[in-house]
C-alpha cells in the first residue's frame, strides 16, 4: 500500500467551512497532493473539467450553503469523464445517519470530521487502492 | 411339498414307490442268480456237445486202431508171415473204414538194425506169397519207430507226410508192435490215416450236428500238435473242410488260451467276433483233443432278451398296485374326511341341524365324527345361552339409556350456561380497545340474561363520578352520560359494592331521569378489581319480562368478575401506550437535538485540533520544546472535548435503543492498523513503555461494524497506555474455530476489586485516575461493552493491582440473524422502570 506515490494524485475539494478548508488544505500540502478547493458548491463540474491533470479523487462536503453533496455527486456521475472518479464524503454530521445515505447515493467512501492527522494518510492510501473506507474520528 | 398333497395321493406315491423298489430289488437278485445258472447250463451244454462230437471222432479212430491191433495180433508168435491172412484182413478193414485207412504197413527190423517194409497194403502186389524185403532201401530206425516198438500198445503218431508217397498228403499213423515166441518185439504194424479223411469224420461229427451257426474246430494230438481243422459256416452253404482257415498264429493263440483252463474258456475279441468260446474235449481212447471255437453270442442269456417283457410286466403291476391303493385310500380316508370337513363348515356357519355321518365307524374316522357331533351339540347350547343373555342385556341397555338421557339433559343445560359465559369472555378479551371491549360485553350480557337493556359505567379517575362507556340503547342521550356516584342504580351499586336487584324500577326514586321508561326491572352488579369497585354493570327488563333471579345475578357477577381485570388491563395498556409514545417523542427530540448540536461542535474542533497538531509537528514553522508541550496539551484537551461529544451522542442513542450497527464482512487488518495509528498518538516520549503487537499475518474477513470495533480497540488501547507508566502495552489477536479474540494487556497500575466493580458504570472515573491526572470521559468502557455485546461477543477483564490488566473481547465468526445474545443489552445502559 505504500507504493502509491501521493505526489501524482490530484484532488478536488468541495468545502464551504473556512476551518475545514484550512485544515484539508494543510493536509494536502503536508502530503504533497495537488489540490483545488471549491468553496461554494457551485460550478464543481466546470472546475473538475478545467483541472489539469484531471482529479483522481474528490472530497465532497455534504452540507453546503446553496446545494448538498448528494446533488453534486449526481452531477459528477452524470458526466462521462468523471463517472469513475473517487468521491469521498467529508462531513461532521452523524455518521450513523449519513453513512447509509452516502452508500446508497454512490459515494466511494466517508471520512467524518474532524479529520485525524495521524490516520488520514493511511485512510487516503486505502481509498486510492480501491478500498471502501467509512470512518470517523 | 409332500405335506400339501392329499392323503390319497401321498399313500399312492409312498406305496407304489416302495413296491417298485422292492420288486426291482427282488427281480435283480433273482435274475442275477438265474443268469448265472443259465450261463452255466449253456456252457455245460456246449462242453457236452463238444465231448459228444469228440467221442464220435474218437470212436471212428478206434476202428482204425482195432484193425492195427488185430493185425499185430495176427502176426504175433507166427513162424511165418501170414501174408494172405494179412491181405484179407487189410482188405476187409480198409473197406470197413470208409476210406479212413489209407495204408497198412508192416515193418520188421534186420539184424543190422534197419527196418524193412515187409507188407504194404494196398501197394504191394497181391501175389506176393512170402516174406520178402519189399524195398531195397533200408530204413533207419527213427525215434517214432523205436518208440512204437517199445510201447506195449497202440501208439499214435503224426501228423506226418507219409513215406510211401513222399511229400504226399499228411496222415496220422497208428502203430502196434508184434512179438515173437520169446515175447520180443519183432516189428510194428503201421496204419496211415489221411488227415483229410479225419477231417471228413470231423465234418460228420460237427457238421451234421452243429452248435450255433458257425464255429471252428481243431483236432490236436495229446501233445497239442494240430491234426486237422474244421470250419462250420452254416450261413454260407459251402463247408470248407480242406483249407485251414485258422492260421498257425491263431491256432497257437487258441491252444495257449485253453491250455490251463480246463475244458472251457471265454476269449474276448477273436477274429471278427466280440467274444469267442473255446471248448476242449479230450478223446478217451486216442487222447486227442477236440478244441472248438464258438461265437460268444451263444452265451447270451435268453433272459436278457426277456428284459423288455419283464419291464413291461413290472409297470403294469405297479399301475395295478397304484390303483388299488388309491381306491382304498379314497374309501377309508379321503371320502370320509371330506364329509366331515363339509359338516364342520356347515356347523361353523350355524347350521346346527346338519347330520354328521360316519359316526358308527370304530376307527379314527369314527372317533372324529363322534367328536364333531359332541361339539355341535355344545355349540348349539352355547348359542341358545347367548341368545338369552342378549335379550336380557337389551332390556338393561334400554333402561340405562333412559337414565343417561335424563342426566345428559341436565348436563346440557348447565353447559349452555357456562358456554355463554365463556363465549362472552372470549369475544371481549380478543380486543384491546377499551370501548370495543365494553360495548361487546354489554351486548353479550343483554343477549345472555336476557335483558332488554344493559349498560356499563366506569369510575372516573377522581373516583367520584361515573362515566357511561357502553350501552345497548340507541338513545343518544344515554350515550355520553357522566353522573356522580350518588346517582342512579349504578352509583348505588358502586357505593354498596354489592349486586342490587330492583323489581319496581319504574317507581324507584333514585332512577335516572333519562332512563328508558320501559325499564321496570333493574339489576346492578359492581365491576370489582382487587376488592375495589371500578365500575358497574346495569341491566334492565320490561314489566312483562320475568324477574331477575339470583341466578341471573350470579351470571352477571361471574362475567363482571372475569372481565374486571381485562378492563383494568385495557385501561392501563392505553395509559402505557400514551406514556411510551410521549417517551419516544421525547427521545427523538433529544437525539435529533444532540445530532445537530454535535455537528456544530465538531466542526470548529476540526480546526482546533488539527491546527494545534500541525503546529506541534512543525508544519507552520519551528517550535521549541515548551511550545511543543503546550500545543500537545491543547490538542489533547480539544480531543477530550471531541470524545465527550461523540460519547454522549453514542450513549443517548444506546439509551433510546437507536444505536445502529452496520455489520458486514470486514478485513480486521486495516481496522487494527487504524486503531494502532491513533494509539501511537498517546504514546509519550517521556514514558518508557513499548507498544507491541501479536497479530497473525492472515486474518479472515469477520462480520463486524468496522468503525465501531475500531472504536472499541482504540478505547482499550488508549486506556492501557494512559494507565501504564512503565513496561509494555500489547495488542494480540487469536483466531479460534468459532470466534476471534482480541486482547489488550498492559503492565500498568491495575485495578482493585472495588474499582473493577464500578468499571462499566457510566460517568464513574476512579479517584486514582483523577489523582494521576488521567483524562477520560468515563463512558468509553460502557460503550465498548455495549458494542461488543451487540455483536454477540463478550468482554472480560483480568486485573491485578500494581501488576497490570488485560482486557479481552471476542467476536463471533458467524452472525446468526436470530442470535438472542445480541438482543441482550447490559442493564446498566438501559434502566427500565415500569
Amino acid at each position: 500500500m505504500e507504493e502509491i506515490d501521493l505526489s501524482r494524485i490530484s484532488a478536488l475539494i468541495v468545502e464551504d467551512d473556512a476551518g475545514g478548508m484550512a485544515i484539508i488544505g494543510v493536509m494536502m500540502r503536508y502530503l504533497n497532493i495537488k489540490a483545488y478547493i471549491n468553496t461554494t458548491g457551485e460550478g464543481v463540474i466546470e472546475m473538475a473539467r478545467a483541472m489539469k491533470p484531471a482529479p483522481n479523487i474528490i472530497f465532497l462536503d455534504i452540507a453546503l450553503p446553496k446545494s448538498n453533496g448528494y446533488d453534486i455527486l449526481k452531477l459528477i456521475r452524470a458526466d462521462a469523464n468523471f463517472s469513475k472518479v473517487l468521491v469521498i464524503a467529508v462531513t461532521a454530521q452523524d455518521a450513523d445517519n449519513e453513512i447509509p445515505k452516502c452508500k446508497e447515493a454512490g459515494f466511494d467512501g466517508f471520512i467524518g470530521k474532524p479529520i485525524s492527522r495521524v490516520r488520514f494518510p493511511r485512510q487516503l492510501r486505502r481509498i486510492l487502492s480501491g478500498e471502501a473506507v467509512w470512518e470517523t474520528y | 411339498m409332500l405335506r400339501n398333497l392329499s392323503i390319497r395321493r401321498r399313500l399312492i406315491v409312498i406305496v407304489v414307490g416302495m413296491t417298485f423298489i422292492i420288486v426291482m430289488a427282488v427281480a435283480y437278485i433273482a435274475l442275477s442268480g438265474s443268469r448265472g445258472l443259465m450261463r452255466n447250463q449253456i456252457i455245460n451244454a456246449i462242453v457236452e456237445h463238444n465231448q459228444t462230437q469228440a467221442n464220435f471222432i474218437d470212436g471212428r479212430m478206434q476202428t482204425a486202431a482195432a484193425t492195427t491191433r488185430s493185425l499185430a495180433s495176427a502176426l504175433t508168435r507166427q513162424n511165418t508171415l501170414p501174408i494172405p491172412i494179412l491181405w484179407q484182413m487189410s482188405s476187409n478193414s480198409m473197406l470197413d473204414s470208409d476210406g479212413l485207412i489209407r495204408r497198412i504197413n508192416v515193418y520188421a527190423p534186420f539184424r543190422d538194425g534197419h527196418q524193412n517194409l515187409i507188407f504194404d497194403y494196398p501197394l504191394m502186389p497181391s501175389t506176393t506169397a512170402s516174406f520178402t524185403q519189399l524195398i531195397d532201401n533200408k530204413i533207419a530206425p527213427d525215434i517214432w519207430f523205436m518208440q512204437a516198438m517199445k510201447n506195449d500198445g497202440l501208439t499214435w503218431h503224426g501228423p506226418e507226410r507219409s513215406f510211401a508217397a513222399s511229400f504226399g498228403p499228411p496222415v496220422m499213423s497208428a502203430a502196434v508192435p508184434y512179438y515173437g515166441h520169446n515175447d520180443q518185439a519183432l516189428g510194428v504194424v503201421w496204419i496211415d490215416l489221411p488227415v483229410s479223411m479225419i477231417e471228413q469224420e470231423m465234418q460228420k461229427a460237427i457238421g451234421a450236428n452243429p452248435m450255433g451257426r458257425r464255429s471252428y474246430s481243431l483236432l490236436v494230438t495229446s501233445d497239442q500238435m494240430p491234426i486237422a481243422t474244421y470250419r462250420l459256416e452254416t450261413e454260407n452253404t459251402s463247408e470248407v473242410s480242406e483249407a485251414e482257415p485258422l492260421n498257425k498264429t491263431q491256432i497257437q493263440v487258441v491252444l495257449e488260451t485253453i491250455a490251463n483252463s480246463g475244458d472251457f474258456r471265454e476269449l474276448e475279441g477273436f477274429l471278427s467276433w466280440d467274444s469267442a468260446l473255446i471248448v476242449r474235449s479230450v478223446m478217451p481212447n486216442t487222447g486227442w483233443q477236440l478244441v472248438s471255437i464258438l461265437p460268444g453270442e451263444l452265451l447270451q442269456n435268453p433272459i436278457d432278451s426277456n428284459i423288455l417283457q419283464t419291464a413291461f410286466v413290472v409297470i403294469i403291476g405297479m399301475l395295478a398296485v397304484g390303483i388299488v391303493v388309491e381306491r382304498i385310500a379314497k374309501q377309508w380316508l379321503a371320502a370320509p374326511l371330506d364329509d366331515l370337513t363339509a359338516a364342520a363348515q356347515e356347523i361353523g356357519f350355524g347350521e346346527m341341524r346338519y347330520q354328521i355321518s360316519h359316526q358308527n365307524r370304530g376307527d379314527e374316522i369314527g372317533n372324529l365324527a363322534r367328536a364333531l357331533e359332541d361339539m355341535k351339540i355344545n355349540l348349539n347350547y352355547s348359542y341358545e345361552e347367548l341368545d338369552r343373555w342378549g335379550r336380557t342385556l337389551e332390556a338393561r341397555v334400554i333402561e340405562r339409556t333412559t337414565e343417561l338421557e335424563l342426566a345428559r339433559q341436565e348436563a346440557q343445560d348447565n353447559a349452555t350456561e357456562l358456554q355463554a359465559v365463556y363465549d362472552a369472555s372470549i369475544s371481549v378479551v380478543g380486543d384491546h380497545q377499551l370501548p370495543v371491549i365494553l360495548q361487546t360485553l354489554t351486548e353479550r350480557i343483554a343477549e345472555i340474561l336476557p335483558a332488554s337493556y344493559c349498560a356499563v359505567w366506569l369510575l372516573t379517575s377522581d373516583k367520584q363520578h361515573l362515566q357511561l362507556v357502553a350501552s345497548t340503547s340507541e338513545d343518544a342521550r344515554l350515550r355520553e352520560l357522566n353522573i356522580s356516584i350518588e346517582e342512579g342504580l349504578s352509583g348505588m351499586t358502586i357505593r354498596e359494592a354489592q349486586p342490587i336487584i330492583l323489581e319496581d324500577y319504574a317507581k324507584w326514586p333514585g332512577r335516572l331521569q333519562v332512563d328508558n321508561p320501559d325499564m321496570h326491572q333493574a339489576m346492578g352488579v359492581p365491576l370489582m378489581f382487587y376488592n375495589k369497585p371500578i365500575g358497574s354493570v346495569v341491566a334492565g327488563r320490561r314489566q312483562d319480562d320475568p324477574v331477575f333471579t339470583p341466578d341471573d345475578q350470579r351470571l352477571v357477577t361471574l362475567l363482571a368478575n372475569l372481565l374486571s381485570p381485562v378492563v383494568r388491563n385495557a385501561q392501563l395498556y392505553v395509559r402505557l401506550g400514551e406514556a411510551m409514545q410521549d417517551a419516544r417523542q421525547a427521545n427523538d427530540v433529544k437525539t435529533r437535538f444532540l445530532a445537530s448540536v454535535t455537528h456544530e461542535l465538531r466542526t470548529p474542533l476540526n480546526l482546533i485540533i488539527n491546527n494545534m497538531d500541525f503546529m506541534r509537528i512543525g508544519v507552520f514553522g519551528e517550535v521549541n520544546e515548551e511550545q511543543v508541550m503546550r500545543l500537545n496539551q491543547t490538542t489533547r484537551s480539544a480531543e477530550h472535548l471531541l470524545y465527550l461529544i461523540n460519547d454522549l451522542l453514542d450513549v443517548s442513542k444506546i439509551e433510546a435503543g437507536e444505536m445502529q450497527l452496520f455489520i458486514q464482512p470486514s478485513d480486521p487488518q486495516p481496522m487494527l492498523e487504524d486503531a494502532l495509528d491513533s494509539a501511537m498518538a498517546y504514546m509519550d516520549k517521556e514514558r518508557p513503555i513499548t507498544l507491541t503487537t501479536d497479530i497473525p499475518a492472515r486474518l479472515p474477513s469477520i462480520p463486524m461494524d468496522s468503525r465501531r470495533i475500531r472504536q472499541v480497540v482504540s478505547n482499550l488501547l488508549s486506556n492501557a497506555i494512559k494507565f501504564t507508566f512503565e513496561g509494555e502495552v500489547n495488542l494480540s489477536v487469536r483466531l479460534h474455530p468459532e470466534h476471534i479474540e482480541f486482547s489488550v494487556r498492559d503492565t500498568g497500575i491495575g485495578m482493585t476489586a472495588e474499582e473493577l466493580d464500578k468499571l462499566f458504570r457510566m460517568f464513574e472515573r476512579t479517584d486514582r485516575a483523577r489523582q494521576l491526572g488521567v483524562e477520560g470521559t468515563g463512558l468509553g468502557l460502557a460503550i465498548s461493552k455495549y458494542l461488543i455485546e451487540a455483536h454477540g461477543g463478550e468482554l472480560r477483564v483480568e486485573t491485578e493491582v500494581g501488576k497490570g490488566s488485560a482486557f479481552n473481547f471476542t467476536l463471533p465468526l458467524r452472525q446468526d440473524p436470530d442470535d438472542k445474545a445480541k438482543k441482550r443489552v447490559t442493564a446498566i445502559m438501559m434502566p427500565v422502570e415500569l
